[in-house]
């Protein structure tokens, strides 16, 4: 039997608000979920277990929100785009949103290995509650500045995963430095943009960025009414007890393929 | 000042903590199908007293959920027992338990639903109440503490959790709810005393106020109840039914999570009840007569669901689907609609039959995984006590034909410490296994043989009340123990056995059997700690021993002394429609091996529910026994 053939259809959704907070697997399931309340003559892929035939960009982290997310479904039937892009959004919850949507080359690189470069945002700030115990002093946009600027100066930084040190070297992996700017949202001191590139040897989490940069604001921080610099924050698990007092919004910006020159391209324009 | 009573939304306190726990995916809310009634001014909230991921899927608060919400000025929302991370972090913030739609304190809500869904479910009720911030004994409520209601399938002894409850609902829960919470609603509205409320709530049909009760405590100091003079409590609380079954709606709550759950598919109830009549199954007794959906209703909501949710999976659910008598028809409709779709249908349980497989192949397509049986018990002896109604033959053909079919897993329940069970019934289990092992082996063509997997499970039997054997004491520890290396020493090699765990079983028969006098026992192993017993690494049985210490109660005696058929029991007023001569003269057959056959298929057995519920069994075919 000769194979059907088959479009692929592109779609570009958000994921923001609470369900930031969805791991790669949930986000995964809730999209196959959303594509069969679409009811989109999906196909299916071959074995005892069948599934939906579609592909998934890069994992966004736990926590992290996005504008640009993207995945891939194969179709049996061709009908415009925009048909399909309006019966996904009328399944869809407001905050994993399907925005637009276009057919590609079948034979297209896959987003997860294509998608290259992110571009984030994130503001940093400290949670209401624990205001009042925050023991340092307000940092100025200088002390973020000089924190961004000491981890991209030592080139690598180490953080707690699954309770043992891992080592992420930066080099290559910051295409765009992060630039820090004022933020215009209460409780929050800074924004902080910057643009990864993922590679073979992986990609710098933008989540472990921030917390680092966190960690060294506390270093760096004169602790109110003492003199010297002191670590109060009590946990080992750098990344948990930073949390705790940090309010770390992170939402993924935009997302881009790499052109044959290095440049950036949309994933449509592919 | 702001109190826990207020109507405030705590999402953005809740907030606050989920960078720091596991698994915040859990507290979210928002999933697709979540009903919003913001403007309803009766709020309920109906919690699951486990996990998210163990209590979104039950079955029983989905229907619940569905109806409350569908009523005029009422709004149902949901919660659950956070994990212990969230708990501690809660606790530590002093941020009280809230619902998952709204985002108000559970403790702000008319009517907070705690469901009892089994015994070991103890602990996270209270674990509720403390977060919650409500009193946890009812006595100690106040005139604006909310009214605490329960109900599920774990009330036929609600004795051990009614001091934590104002109402208790036994039976079927469809209307009954809506009874109550309308009841508190009127009342509430003209401003009644706490009292009034649950006098009226006492008046309504299947109700248990426990507060109307008085207590009389034994030689051995279990406790049994007597209405309250002058009380409108009645003697005996009759559970609820729902003769007509098929006018309930199948498809309950459409409500999609996120996180991945215990049973995460469509769930379509397909039938209540069940009439085999193991003299050990407690919901073979209280959920009575047998009812079942028509095969177009199956069918017809299986599809709309589908499409509604974006499952990719639909179970069959109910006590034994194998025995719906269109189930054949049912299945064979929905592998032609749903072909191509990447969409499985399941079912909870297979019979020991060649019916029953039949009826496995018919879901399993290509993906023949392993299949899960449970004889029970080792010998024709001890299964006809429990009146398990199948053979050795029965088992082995199914083996011969699953094996033959492509099969090569499968795994066996079985019991110990069963009613008048002897050494050799327990070495039964083991020759039983071999025997099955050797022809399954011989089943399957030669390079394949290494691959025959066959797994047992082997758990403690804990005597239910409303089951003939609710006289019965639980084996000692000791004797299970030696039971236990028994049977492992004779235990063929390439079968491998698995023991539940005796302890959580022990407790659970203390939950089972005892009466009110377990109430301040689990308020202190919850001081103590104890949350989550159901979850192996939380459970442990030395803080309980600790607590029963401190309350002066022989939990050990709990478990292990028989009641003479005679007395009192703790959970005589209550009934499941099912009569104690009835239960007695299964007791008596059980001891003489005599067998009592399925009412759907065979004639009535006098078990005196359908008169006393005024129902019958509703079947849509000729049941093939």
């Amino acid at each position: 039997m000769a194979e059907p053939t088959l479009f692929c259809l592109r779609v570009r959704y958000r994921e923001t608000g609470r369900l930031r907070y969805l791991s790669h697997l949930e986000l995964l399931r809730a999209l196959e979920r959303l594509m069969r309340r679409a009811q989109l003559p999906y196909a299916v892929t071959q074995g005892f277990s069948p599934r939906i035939k579609a592909s998934y960009g890069p994992a966004l982290p736990v926590g992290v929100a996005s504008n640009d997310e993207w995945f891939d479904v194969w179709l049996q039937e061709l009908r415009p785009a925009s048909e399909y892009l309006e019966r996904l959004r009328a399944a869809a919850p407001s905050d994993l949103m399907p925005l637009e949507a276009a057919y590609v080359d079948t034979h297209a690189p896959s987003l997860s290995a294509s998608l290259v470069f992110s571009s984030w945002e994130a503001t940093l700030g400290i949670w209401p509650d624990v205001c009042e115990s925050w023991p340092y002093a307000t940092p100025t946009l200088a002390d973020i500045e000089a924190a961004c600027q000491s981890i991209v100066h030592d080139g690598s930084l180490t953080y707690m995963r699954n309770g043992k040190p891992k080592t992420v070297d930066l080099e290559h992996k910051l295409e765009r430095l992060p630039q820090v700017s004022a933020s215009q949202e209460k409780d929050t001191w800074a924004t902080i943009t910057f643009t990864t590139r993922a590679s073979n040897e992986g990609a710098l989490r933008p989540d472990v960025f921030l917390d680092a940069v966190a960690m060294r604001l506390t270093d760096s921080l004169t602790v109110q009414g003492a003199k010297q610099t002191e670590h109060v924050l009590p946990d080992s698990n750098l990344s948990v007890s930073s949390r705790k007092y940090f309010r770390i919004a992170i939402v993924r910006l935009a997302q881009y393929l790499e052109g044959e020159d290095g440049e950036w391209v949309r994933p449509m324009q592919h | 000042m702001i109190t826990i009573r207020d109507r405030i939304n705590l999402w953005p306190r809740i907030e606050q903590l989920l960078d720091c726990i596991q698994k915040p995916s859990r507290y979210i809310d928002h999933e697709f199908g979540a009903v919003k009634k913001d403007e309803a001014s009766f709020r309920c909230v109906l919690i699951y007293p486990d996990t998210y991921e163990v209590g979104l899927p039950n079955q029983g608060l989905a229907i619940l959920y569905n109806i409350l919400n569908q009523q005029e000025d009422i709004a149902c929302e949901r919660a659950y027992v956070p994990w212990i991370d969230m708990g501690d972090l809660m606790r530590e913030r002093n941020v009280p338990l809230c619902s998952m739609e709204s985002y108000f304190p559970v403790a702000s809500f008319d009517m907070v639903g705690i469901q009892i869904p089994h015994e070991l479910a103890a602990t996270n009720i209270l674990e509720t109440l403390d977060l919650a911030g409500i009193p946890l004994f009812a006595r100690d409520r106040a005139q604006e503490d909310a009214i605490v209601c329960g109900g599920g399938p774990s009330v036929y002894n609600p004795e051990p959790f009614a001091p934590f409850y104002d109402a208790i609902m036994i039976g079927d829960g469809e209307e009954v709810i809506c009874e109550v919470a309308g009841c508190i609603k009127e009342l509430r509205e003209q401003g009644a005393p706490r009292a009034k409320i649950l006098e009226a709530l006492a008046a309504i049909d299947g109700v248990y106020v426990p507060l109307l009760y008085d207590e009389h405590t034994d030689a051995l100091g279990r406790i049994y109840v007597t209405p309250k003079e002058g009380s409108p409590a009645k003697a005996c609380i009759t559970k609820r039914l729902i003769p007509h079954f098929a006018d309930t709606d199948p498809l309950t709550s459409c409500l999609v999570p996120y996180v991945e759950v215990v049973h995460d598919r469509l769930s379509i109830e397909v039938l209540r009840g069940c009439a085999r009549g193991c003299r050990f199954c407690q919901a073979g007794m209280t959920y009575r007569p047998v009812r079942e959906r028509p095969s177009d209703q199956i069918v017809a909501s299986v599809i709309c669901g589908l499409q509604r949710t974006g499952y990719d999976e639909v179970s069959l659910t109910s006590l034994s689907s194998t025995d719906h008598s269109t189930l054949e028809k049912t299945l064979r409709r929905l592998n032609a609609l749903l072909s191509g779709s990447a969409t499985s249908v399941s079912l909870p349980s297979e019979r020991l039959d060649s019916f029953g497989l039949e009826m496995a192949e018919l879901v399993a397509g290509e993906k023949k995984s392993g299949l899960t049986f449970a004889p029970e018990a080792g010998t024709q002896r001890m299964r006809d006590v429990i009146n398990k109604g199948i053979t050795e033959d029965d088992l082995m053909n199914t083996v011969r034909a699953a094996f033959g079919a492509g099969w090569l897993r499968m795994k066996l329940y079985f019991m110990m410490g069963l009613p008048t069970e002897t050494d050799e019934d327990v070495l039964g289990i083991a020759d039983l296994c071999g025997r099955a092992l050797e022809l399954a082996k011989s089943c399957v063509p030669g390079p394949k043989k290494s691959a025959v997997k066959i797994s047992t499970s082997v758990a403690v039997f804990i005597p239910k009340a409303q089951t003939p054997f609710q006289w019965c004491a639980q084996t000692e520890r000791e004797e299970v123990l030696r039971r236990q290396k028994l049977l492992a020493s004779a235990m063929p090699k390439g079968v491998t056995l698995h023991y539940h765990d005796h302890k959580a079983s022990f407790l659970e028969a203390v939950l089972s059997r005892s009466g009110r006098e377990l109430a301040p026992v689990i308020a202190e192993a919850h001081a103590k700690g104890a949350r989550f017993d159901a979850w192996t690494e939380c459970f442990d049985l030395n803080r309980w021993h600790e607590a029963a210490q401190a309350c002066n109660v022989d939990i050990e005696a709990r478990a292990t002394v028989p009641f003479n058929t005679e007395d009192p029991l703790p959970w005589s007023h209550i009934s499941c429609g099912v009569s104690t001569r009835f239960l007695k003269r299964e007791w008596q057959k059980a001891q003489e091996g005599i067998l009592t056959p399925d009412c759907t298929m065979h004639g009535c057995t006098g078990c005196g529910v359908c008169p006393t519920l005024k129902g019958q069994n509703v079947l849509e075919g000729v049941r093939r026994g």
